[in-house]
Protein backbone atom coordinates (compact mmCIF):
# COMPACT_ATOMS: atom_id res chain seq x y z
CA UNK A 1 0.00 0.00 0.00
CA UNK A 2 1.02 3.47 -1.10
CA UNK A 3 -0.32 6.58 -0.49
CA UNK A 4 0.34 10.38 -1.46
CA UNK A 5 -1.11 13.73 -0.55
CA UNK A 6 -3.05 16.38 -2.75
CA UNK A 7 -5.19 19.78 -1.91
CA UNK A 8 -8.18 20.81 -3.31
CA UNK A 9 -9.19 24.39 -3.17
CA UNK A 10 -12.24 25.27 -4.27
CA UNK A 11 -11.38 28.71 -5.77
CA UNK A 12 -12.79 29.40 -9.27
CA UNK A 13 -11.44 27.32 -11.13
CA UNK A 14 -10.51 24.78 -8.78
CA UNK A 15 -7.34 23.71 -7.85
CA UNK A 16 -6.33 20.61 -7.43
CA UNK A 17 -2.24 19.70 -6.92
CA UNK A 18 -1.03 16.06 -5.81
CA UNK A 19 2.49 15.14 -4.64
CA UNK A 20 3.03 12.78 -6.87
CA UNK A 21 4.67 13.18 -10.57
CA UNK A 22 2.07 13.95 -13.50
CA UNK A 23 -1.05 13.89 -14.22
CA UNK A 24 -3.90 11.74 -11.26
CA UNK A 25 -7.24 11.31 -12.61
CA UNK A 26 -10.12 10.77 -9.97
CA UNK A 27 -13.49 9.27 -10.66
CA UNK A 28 -16.46 11.61 -9.53
CA UNK A 29 -16.93 11.10 -5.60
CA UNK A 30 -19.14 13.24 -2.82
CA UNK A 31 -16.74 16.45 -3.56
CA UNK A 32 -15.93 15.83 -7.39
CA UNK A 33 -18.96 16.22 -9.49
CA UNK A 34 -17.07 14.35 -12.51
CA UNK A 35 -14.48 12.77 -12.93
CA UNK A 36 -11.25 15.39 -12.38
CA UNK A 37 -7.86 15.66 -12.70
CA UNK A 38 -4.94 16.60 -10.03
CA UNK A 39 -1.75 18.03 -11.60
CA UNK A 40 1.22 17.01 -10.11
CA UNK A 41 4.90 17.83 -10.21
CA UNK A 42 6.20 18.71 -6.54
CA UNK A 43 4.60 22.64 -6.88
CA UNK A 44 3.79 22.04 -3.08
CA UNK A 45 6.78 22.50 -1.00
CA UNK A 46 4.94 21.74 2.32
CA UNK A 47 1.53 20.33 3.74
CA UNK A 48 1.17 20.36 7.52
CA UNK A 49 0.52 17.84 9.97
CA UNK A 50 -3.10 18.68 10.91
CA UNK A 51 -5.32 17.22 13.80
CA UNK A 52 -7.82 14.52 12.48
CA UNK A 53 -10.25 14.37 15.01
CA UNK A 54 -13.59 14.49 16.39
CA UNK A 55 -13.97 17.51 18.44
CA UNK A 56 -10.62 18.20 17.77
CA UNK A 57 -10.12 21.76 19.06
CA UNK A 58 -9.62 24.62 16.12
CA UNK A 59 -6.82 24.74 14.04
CA UNK A 60 -4.71 26.81 11.58
CA UNK A 61 -2.52 25.77 9.00
CA UNK A 62 -0.31 27.09 6.19
CA UNK A 63 -0.09 25.42 2.74
CA UNK A 64 3.14 26.50 0.79
CA UNK A 65 3.21 25.78 -2.38
CA UNK A 66 6.18 26.58 -5.15
CA UNK A 67 5.41 30.43 -6.21
CA UNK A 68 6.80 30.41 -9.51
CA UNK A 69 4.82 27.57 -11.28
CA UNK A 70 2.39 28.71 -13.25
CA UNK A 71 -0.45 26.82 -12.22
CA UNK A 72 0.00 28.24 -8.67
CA UNK A 73 0.77 31.51 -10.00
CA UNK A 74 -2.42 32.04 -11.31
CA UNK A 75 -3.65 31.36 -7.88
CA UNK A 76 -2.21 33.58 -6.41
CA UNK A 77 -2.62 36.34 -9.11
CA UNK A 78 -5.96 35.90 -10.89
CA UNK A 79 -7.89 33.58 -8.52
CA UNK A 80 -6.86 35.58 -5.67
CA UNK A 81 -10.06 36.81 -4.52
CA UNK A 82 -11.97 33.72 -5.08
CA UNK A 83 -9.87 31.62 -3.01
CA UNK A 84 -10.89 33.55 0.11
CA UNK A 85 -13.21 32.02 1.57
CA UNK A 86 -13.33 28.46 -0.40
CA UNK A 87 -13.26 25.13 0.82
CA UNK A 88 -10.06 23.28 0.88
CA UNK A 89 -9.45 19.62 1.40
CA UNK A 90 -6.49 17.97 2.59
CA UNK A 91 -6.52 14.58 0.07
CA UNK A 92 -4.92 11.24 0.68
CA UNK A 93 -4.85 8.61 -2.30
CA UNK A 94 -4.20 5.02 -1.84
CA UNK A 95 -2.42 3.40 -4.37
CA UNK A 96 -1.86 -0.53 -4.68
CA UNK A 97 1.65 -2.00 -5.12
CA UNK A 98 1.36 -1.31 -9.10
CA UNK A 99 0.49 2.27 -8.21
CA UNK A 100 -2.72 1.93 -9.45
CA UNK A 101 -5.81 4.27 -7.28
CA UNK A 102 -7.59 2.67 -5.30
CA UNK A 103 -8.90 5.33 -2.71
CA UNK A 104 -9.52 8.41 -2.60
CA UNK A 105 -9.96 10.01 1.16
CA UNK A 106 -10.77 13.93 1.91
CA UNK A 107 -9.20 13.74 5.66
CA UNK A 108 -9.90 17.22 6.43
CA UNK A 109 -11.74 20.64 5.15
CA UNK A 110 -11.12 23.78 5.68
CA UNK A 111 -11.37 27.17 4.91
CA UNK A 112 -9.13 29.40 2.87
CA UNK A 113 -8.81 32.42 4.70
CA UNK A 114 -5.53 34.50 3.18
CA UNK A 115 -3.57 33.93 0.44
CA UNK A 116 0.41 35.74 1.38
CA UNK A 117 3.30 35.49 -1.26
CA UNK A 118 6.66 35.37 0.62
CA UNK A 119 9.46 36.61 -1.95
CA UNK A 120 12.73 36.72 0.36
CA UNK A 121 16.26 37.43 -1.18
CA UNK A 122 18.72 34.48 -0.85
CA UNK A 123 22.60 33.74 -1.95
CA UNK A 124 22.24 33.79 -5.47
CA UNK A 125 18.96 34.42 -6.18
CA UNK A 126 15.41 35.55 -4.60
CA UNK A 127 12.80 32.48 -3.36
CA UNK A 128 9.41 32.97 -3.48
CA UNK A 129 6.32 30.98 -2.21
CA UNK A 130 2.58 31.52 -1.64
CA UNK A 131 1.38 30.77 1.49
CA UNK A 132 -2.58 29.93 1.80
CA UNK A 133 -3.50 29.95 5.37
CA UNK A 134 -6.40 27.52 6.28
CA UNK A 135 -8.32 27.38 9.09
CA UNK A 136 -11.26 25.14 10.35
CA UNK A 137 -14.76 26.55 10.60
CA UNK A 138 -14.96 28.13 13.85
CA UNK A 139 -10.86 29.40 14.14
CA UNK A 140 -11.30 33.00 13.77
CA UNK A 141 -9.16 36.09 13.83
CA UNK A 142 -9.74 37.15 16.74
CA UNK A 143 -6.50 38.97 18.87
CA UNK A 144 -4.07 36.72 20.65
CA UNK A 145 -4.35 37.94 24.51
CA UNK A 146 -2.00 40.20 25.82
CA UNK A 147 0.94 38.45 26.71
CA UNK A 148 3.18 40.91 28.23
CA UNK A 149 2.37 44.13 30.27
CA UNK A 150 5.56 47.00 29.56
CA UNK A 151 5.77 50.37 30.39
CA UNK A 152 5.90 51.18 27.21
CA UNK A 153 2.76 49.79 25.90
CA UNK A 154 1.23 51.10 29.18
CA UNK A 155 2.41 54.70 28.51
CA UNK A 156 1.11 54.52 25.12
CA UNK A 157 -2.23 53.84 26.69
CA UNK A 158 -2.17 56.44 29.49
CA UNK A 159 0.69 58.46 30.11
CA UNK A 160 0.62 59.24 33.42
CA UNK A 161 0.34 55.73 34.60
CA UNK A 162 3.25 54.37 36.56
CA UNK A 163 2.15 50.69 37.52
CA UNK A 164 4.18 49.21 35.24
CA UNK A 165 7.60 51.52 35.57
CA UNK A 166 9.80 48.68 37.27
CA UNK A 167 8.57 46.18 34.51
CA UNK A 168 11.54 46.83 32.63
CA UNK A 169 13.96 45.91 35.39
CA UNK A 170 12.44 42.32 35.43
CA UNK A 171 13.89 39.81 33.61
CA UNK A 172 12.93 36.38 32.95
CA UNK A 173 13.40 33.53 36.15
CA UNK A 174 13.93 36.82 38.84
CA UNK A 175 12.29 36.95 41.16
CA UNK A 176 11.10 40.39 43.06
CA UNK A 177 10.38 40.62 46.63
CA UNK A 178 7.66 42.64 48.19
CA UNK A 179 6.56 44.19 51.67
CA UNK A 180 9.10 45.88 54.02
CA UNK A 181 12.81 45.26 53.49
CA UNK B 1 13.36 20.12 -29.57
CA UNK B 2 14.86 20.31 -26.21
CA UNK B 3 18.63 19.81 -26.42
CA UNK B 4 20.15 16.80 -25.64
CA UNK B 5 22.57 15.81 -22.86
CA UNK B 6 24.37 13.33 -24.08
CA UNK B 7 26.80 12.15 -20.80
CA UNK B 8 29.12 10.02 -22.99
CA UNK B 9 30.66 12.89 -24.49
CA UNK B 10 32.08 14.63 -21.07
CA UNK B 11 33.57 11.14 -19.51
CA UNK B 12 32.03 11.23 -16.27
CA UNK B 13 33.89 8.99 -13.80
CA UNK B 14 30.98 8.71 -11.38
CA UNK B 15 26.88 8.39 -12.75
CA UNK B 16 24.37 7.28 -10.94
CA UNK B 17 21.37 7.61 -13.17
CA UNK B 18 18.03 6.07 -10.88
CA UNK B 19 14.76 6.19 -9.73
CA UNK B 20 14.49 8.17 -6.70
CA UNK B 21 11.37 8.36 -4.10
CA UNK B 22 10.16 10.18 -1.32
CA UNK B 23 8.52 8.21 1.88
CA UNK B 24 6.50 9.03 4.74
CA UNK B 25 7.87 6.73 7.51
CA UNK B 26 5.41 5.61 10.62
CA UNK B 27 8.49 6.03 12.94
CA UNK B 28 10.58 3.11 14.24
CA UNK B 29 9.13 0.64 16.08
CA UNK B 30 10.17 -0.84 19.24
CA UNK B 31 11.53 -3.87 17.48
CA UNK B 32 13.85 -0.95 15.61
CA UNK B 33 12.29 -1.88 12.28
CA UNK B 34 10.96 1.63 10.54
CA UNK B 35 7.67 1.30 8.42
CA UNK B 36 7.68 2.95 5.28
CA UNK B 37 5.31 3.76 2.22
CA UNK B 38 6.16 6.04 -0.66
CA UNK B 39 4.34 9.34 -1.19
CA UNK B 40 5.52 10.56 -4.46
CA UNK B 41 3.22 8.48 -6.63
CA UNK B 42 5.32 6.23 -7.94
CA UNK B 43 9.00 7.27 -8.21
CA UNK B 44 10.94 9.70 -10.46
CA UNK B 45 14.51 9.76 -12.69
CA UNK B 46 17.28 11.22 -10.84
CA UNK B 47 20.99 11.80 -12.75
CA UNK B 48 23.62 12.41 -11.25
CA UNK B 49 26.85 12.84 -12.88
CA UNK B 50 30.20 14.08 -11.43
CA UNK B 51 33.88 13.97 -12.08
CA UNK B 52 33.52 14.51 -15.53
CA UNK B 53 37.38 14.71 -17.75
CA UNK B 54 37.10 17.35 -20.31
CA UNK B 55 39.27 20.09 -21.82
CA UNK B 56 42.72 19.66 -23.78
CA UNK B 57 44.78 20.78 -26.90
CA UNK B 58 43.20 19.30 -29.57
CA UNK B 59 40.62 19.48 -31.79
CA UNK B 60 37.92 16.77 -30.37
CA UNK B 61 38.54 18.06 -26.85
CA UNK B 62 37.73 21.59 -27.79
CA UNK B 63 34.72 20.49 -29.49
CA UNK B 64 33.97 18.78 -25.70
CA UNK B 65 34.25 22.21 -24.12
CA UNK B 66 32.24 24.17 -26.73
CA UNK B 67 29.28 21.10 -26.44
CA UNK B 68 29.52 21.79 -22.55
CA UNK B 69 29.12 25.27 -22.88
CA UNK B 70 26.61 25.00 -25.84
CA UNK B 71 24.15 22.53 -23.80
CA UNK B 72 25.01 24.78 -20.66
CA UNK B 73 23.35 28.01 -22.59
CA UNK B 74 20.40 25.97 -23.63
CA UNK B 75 19.83 25.01 -20.16
CA UNK B 76 19.17 28.64 -19.23
CA UNK B 77 19.79 27.76 -15.59
CA UNK B 78 17.60 25.08 -15.53
CA UNK B 79 14.49 26.33 -16.56
CA UNK B 80 14.50 24.62 -19.75
CA UNK B 81 14.20 20.76 -20.34
CA UNK B 82 16.97 18.79 -21.38
CA UNK B 83 16.85 15.16 -22.65
CA UNK B 84 19.33 13.10 -21.11
CA UNK B 85 20.62 10.17 -22.61
CA UNK B 86 21.40 7.52 -20.15
CA UNK B 87 23.75 5.47 -22.22
CA UNK B 88 24.00 1.82 -20.92
CA UNK B 89 23.61 -0.09 -24.06
CA UNK B 90 25.18 -3.41 -22.27
CA UNK B 91 22.21 -3.72 -19.94
CA UNK B 92 19.81 -3.56 -22.74
CA UNK B 93 18.17 -6.63 -24.61
CA UNK B 94 19.84 -5.12 -27.87
CA UNK B 95 20.27 -7.16 -31.26
CA UNK B 96 23.39 -7.51 -33.16
CA UNK B 97 26.22 -4.92 -35.35
CA UNK B 98 24.77 -2.72 -37.48
CA UNK B 99 27.03 -0.34 -39.52
CA UNK B 100 25.98 3.32 -39.34
CA UNK B 101 28.24 6.89 -41.32
CA UNK B 102 30.41 8.24 -38.62
CA UNK B 103 29.06 11.67 -38.10
CA UNK B 104 32.82 13.06 -37.90
CA UNK B 105 34.62 10.76 -39.78
CA UNK B 106 38.20 11.00 -39.33
CA UNK B 107 41.54 9.34 -41.30
CA UNK B 108 40.89 5.82 -39.63
CA UNK B 109 36.92 5.05 -40.55
CA UNK B 110 34.19 6.80 -42.27
CA UNK B 111 31.51 4.18 -40.73
CA UNK B 112 30.73 2.96 -37.04
CA UNK B 113 29.25 0.21 -35.93
CA UNK B 114 26.68 0.08 -32.79
CA UNK B 115 23.96 -2.60 -31.88
CA UNK B 116 21.13 -2.79 -33.97
CA UNK B 117 18.33 -2.19 -30.85
CA UNK B 118 15.92 -3.93 -29.92
CA UNK B 119 12.62 -2.91 -31.18
CA UNK B 120 9.25 -3.39 -29.26
CA UNK B 121 5.24 -2.03 -30.31
CA UNK B 122 3.20 -2.11 -26.73
CA UNK B 123 0.20 -4.76 -27.43
CA UNK B 124 -2.02 -4.11 -24.68
CA UNK B 125 -2.41 -1.66 -21.53
CA UNK B 126 -3.12 -3.89 -19.05
CA UNK B 127 -3.42 -1.21 -16.25
CA UNK B 128 -3.76 2.49 -15.71
CA UNK B 129 -6.10 5.08 -15.93
CA UNK B 130 -7.79 6.99 -18.74
CA UNK B 131 -5.31 7.10 -21.61
CA UNK B 132 -3.12 4.89 -20.03
CA UNK B 133 -1.94 7.05 -17.49
CA UNK B 134 -0.47 6.01 -15.06
CA UNK B 135 -0.11 2.33 -16.24
CA UNK B 136 2.29 -0.09 -14.98
CA UNK B 137 1.95 -3.00 -16.72
CA UNK B 138 1.69 -3.49 -20.53
CA UNK B 139 2.62 -6.43 -22.94
CA UNK B 140 4.31 -5.44 -26.03
CA UNK B 141 6.10 -7.58 -29.05
CA UNK B 142 9.50 -6.85 -28.65
CA UNK B 143 12.10 -8.03 -31.44
CA UNK B 144 15.56 -8.40 -29.71
CA UNK B 145 18.46 -10.48 -29.40
CA UNK B 146 18.40 -11.17 -25.75
CA UNK B 147 15.50 -12.35 -23.72
CA UNK B 148 13.88 -9.76 -21.39
CA UNK B 149 14.61 -10.66 -17.69
CA UNK B 150 13.99 -7.48 -15.78
CA UNK B 151 16.04 -4.56 -14.83
CA UNK B 152 16.14 -3.50 -18.48
CA UNK B 153 15.01 0.33 -19.12
CA UNK B 154 13.22 1.41 -22.44
CA UNK B 155 11.65 4.93 -23.68
CA UNK B 156 8.01 5.66 -24.42
CA UNK B 157 7.70 8.95 -26.59
CA UNK B 158 4.86 10.63 -25.72
CA UNK B 159 3.39 13.43 -27.74
CA UNK B 160 3.65 16.30 -25.13
CA UNK B 161 5.47 14.70 -22.41
CA UNK B 162 8.68 13.89 -24.86
CA UNK B 163 10.73 10.95 -23.98
CA UNK B 164 10.52 9.40 -20.08
CA UNK B 165 12.45 5.75 -19.56
CA UNK B 166 10.90 3.18 -17.55
CA UNK B 167 12.51 0.49 -15.60
CA UNK B 168 11.43 -2.75 -16.05
CA UNK B 169 10.79 -4.48 -12.70
CA UNK B 170 9.50 -7.63 -13.73
CA UNK B 171 8.33 -10.47 -16.92
CA UNK B 172 5.51 -12.36 -16.12
CA UNK B 173 3.99 -15.09 -17.00
CA UNK B 174 1.59 -14.74 -20.37
CA UNK B 175 4.17 -11.73 -21.16
CA UNK B 176 3.12 -9.49 -18.59
CA UNK B 177 5.87 -6.28 -18.00
CA UNK B 178 5.86 -4.12 -15.31
CA UNK B 179 7.91 -1.48 -14.61
CA UNK B 180 8.55 1.89 -12.64
CA UNK B 181 7.44 4.64 -12.99
CA UNK B 182 4.41 5.06 -13.90
CA UNK B 183 3.34 5.86 -17.34
CA UNK B 184 3.47 10.01 -18.04
CA UNK B 185 0.82 11.33 -20.11
CA UNK B 186 -0.24 8.24 -21.57
CA UNK B 187 0.56 4.98 -23.56
CA UNK B 188 -1.92 3.56 -26.35
CA UNK B 189 -1.55 0.25 -28.25
CA UNK B 190 0.59 0.15 -31.10
CA UNK B 191 2.91 3.20 -29.20
CA UNK B 192 6.74 1.97 -29.93
CA UNK B 193 9.00 0.94 -27.17
CA UNK B 194 12.61 2.09 -27.82
CA UNK B 195 15.07 -0.31 -26.11
CA UNK B 196 18.49 1.29 -27.77
CA UNK B 197 17.89 4.97 -26.97
CA UNK B 198 17.18 5.78 -23.51
CA UNK B 199 16.36 8.91 -22.91
CA UNK B 200 14.15 11.11 -20.35
CA UNK B 201 13.12 14.54 -20.12
CA UNK B 202 14.94 16.15 -16.84
CA UNK B 203 16.05 19.53 -15.74
CA UNK B 204 18.64 20.82 -13.80
CA UNK B 205 18.22 20.11 -10.04
CA UNK B 206 19.07 23.60 -9.25
CA UNK B 207 20.54 26.49 -10.67
CA UNK B 208 23.42 26.84 -9.02
CA UNK B 209 25.24 23.27 -9.78
CA UNK B 210 28.29 23.77 -10.38
CA UNK B 211 28.99 24.56 -14.15
CA UNK B 212 32.45 25.95 -14.44
CA UNK B 213 34.77 25.04 -17.35
CA UNK B 214 38.34 26.01 -17.66
CA UNK B 215 40.79 24.64 -20.58
CA UNK B 216 40.93 21.69 -17.92
CA UNK B 217 37.42 20.69 -15.93
CA UNK B 218 36.15 17.88 -14.10
CA UNK B 219 32.29 19.25 -14.34
CA UNK B 220 29.64 17.81 -12.11
CA UNK B 221 26.06 17.79 -12.94
CA UNK B 222 22.57 16.90 -11.41
CA UNK B 223 19.14 16.43 -13.26
CA UNK B 224 15.98 15.23 -11.38
CA UNK B 225 13.39 14.44 -14.39
CA UNK B 226 10.90 16.93 -15.49
CA UNK B 227 7.63 16.79 -13.31
CA UNK B 228 5.21 19.75 -14.48
CA UNK B 229 2.68 18.96 -17.01
CA UNK B 230 3.65 20.25 -20.31
CA UNK B 231 0.15 21.60 -21.24
CA UNK B 232 -0.08 23.59 -18.13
Amino acid sequence: MNESYGIRIAADPIARLWSGVGDLLVPADIVEDAPARYIGGGAIINAPDFQQLINGTAERLEIRVSGVDAETVALARTEGPSVIGAKVHLVRFDFDDDWQLVDVEYEAVFRADKLTVSSTSEEGGRTRTITLSVGTENTNRSRAPIAFFTQQDQQRRSPDDLIFDHVSGITLGKSRRFGPK
Amino acid sequence: MPPVFDPARFNFDNQSIDIDGISTSGGTALSGITDYNQSDGGGFWRAEFSDGEIGGTSNADREDVLAWRSIVAQMKRGTRVVDVLFNDRWHQPVLGIQAYTNPAPDLISSSLFRSGGAVGTVTSVVNGQAGGLRATIITADILSERQLKGGERFTLLHSTWGPRAYQIATIEDGGLISFIPPIRGGVEVGDSIDFDTIACRMQLVSATDSLSLGLYADPSISFVEYMRSPDE
